[in-house]
């Protein structure tokens, strides 16, 4: 890469949180409902 | 033997420890579309969305960070490489925004009038990137263990559709007659 220049110090850098991003999961879809169907009407 | 390039300088240096990563700026390689993705500038590394990416000497074999070859230890020792080491391996990051625009520009100025199918900008990312791990601070910049993208800036018609692949801020320059050429529009 680029020049830098000359070594200073070491960093020991611990995050205290990951700066990687997650994965945001998949939302699943809703399960689709029936609608309840209305008894048929038998004719008497 | 993913930070066995910085072990000479952890017995030469002062060192400090942080909780939070460093913030560096630094330039990306982006293929040709329709491949969206970036690549470390120089040997063109894949970084991964959502993945760390991690520093690797890519002549581990025969390079002077490496302490568990022993032919290749004798011929350090002879040469006198141990206490100097020539090791380039590292995640890079300049200090600041107008050392890595720098960079940016002087990558474009070097691409411009290539015969290219798509805008040279969409080829050279800039952003900020997050170094962690064990990072040598250098006078100009950084070389880290690991590091991530922290933003990238608008620069190019594939900004913002890369800091959306990686999760990360789409960032604006806000001094734009800095540009060589003329940017996009930043929202």
């Amino acid at each position: 890469m680029s020049n830098i220049g000359e070594p200073q110090r070491v960093i020991i850098s611990e995050p205290l949180s990951d700066p990687v991003p997650h994965e945001v999961p998949q939302e699943r879809p809703e399960p689709a409902t029936v609608p309840e169907r209305e008894p048929e009407k038998v004719p008497a | 033997m993913s930070d066995s390039w910085l072990r000479p300088y952890e017995e030469n240096l002062p060192s400090d420890t942080i909780v939070m990563p460093v913030v560096a700026y630094r330039i990306w390689y982006v293929p040709l579309q329709p491949i969206l993705q970036l690549r470390s500038y120089w040997i063109q590394t894949l970084w991964e969305p959502c993945a760390r990416a991690e520093a690797e000497c890519r002549n581990h074999l025969t390079c002077v960070c490496n302490d568990d070859n022993s032919f290749w230890g004798g011929v350090k020792e002879k040469e006198g490489w141990g206490s100097d080491c020539k090791c380039s391996a590292g995640i890079y990051g300049m200090k600041t925004l107008d050392q890595g625009f720098e960079l940016w520009r002087d990558q474009l100025e070097t691409m411009h009038g290539l015969d290219a199918p798509e805008p040279t900008t969409n080829r050279v990312a800039f952003g900020k990137v997050f170094l962690w791990g064990k990072v040598l601070e250098c006078e100009k910049g950084f070389r880290a263990q690991y590091g991530y993208p922290a933003g990238i800036y608008h620069t190019a018609d594939n900004s913002r559709s890369l800091a959306s692949m990686y999760r990360v801020p789409l960032l604006a320059i806000k001094d734009h007659h800095r540009f060589p050429i003329e940017p996009p529009l930043c929202p």
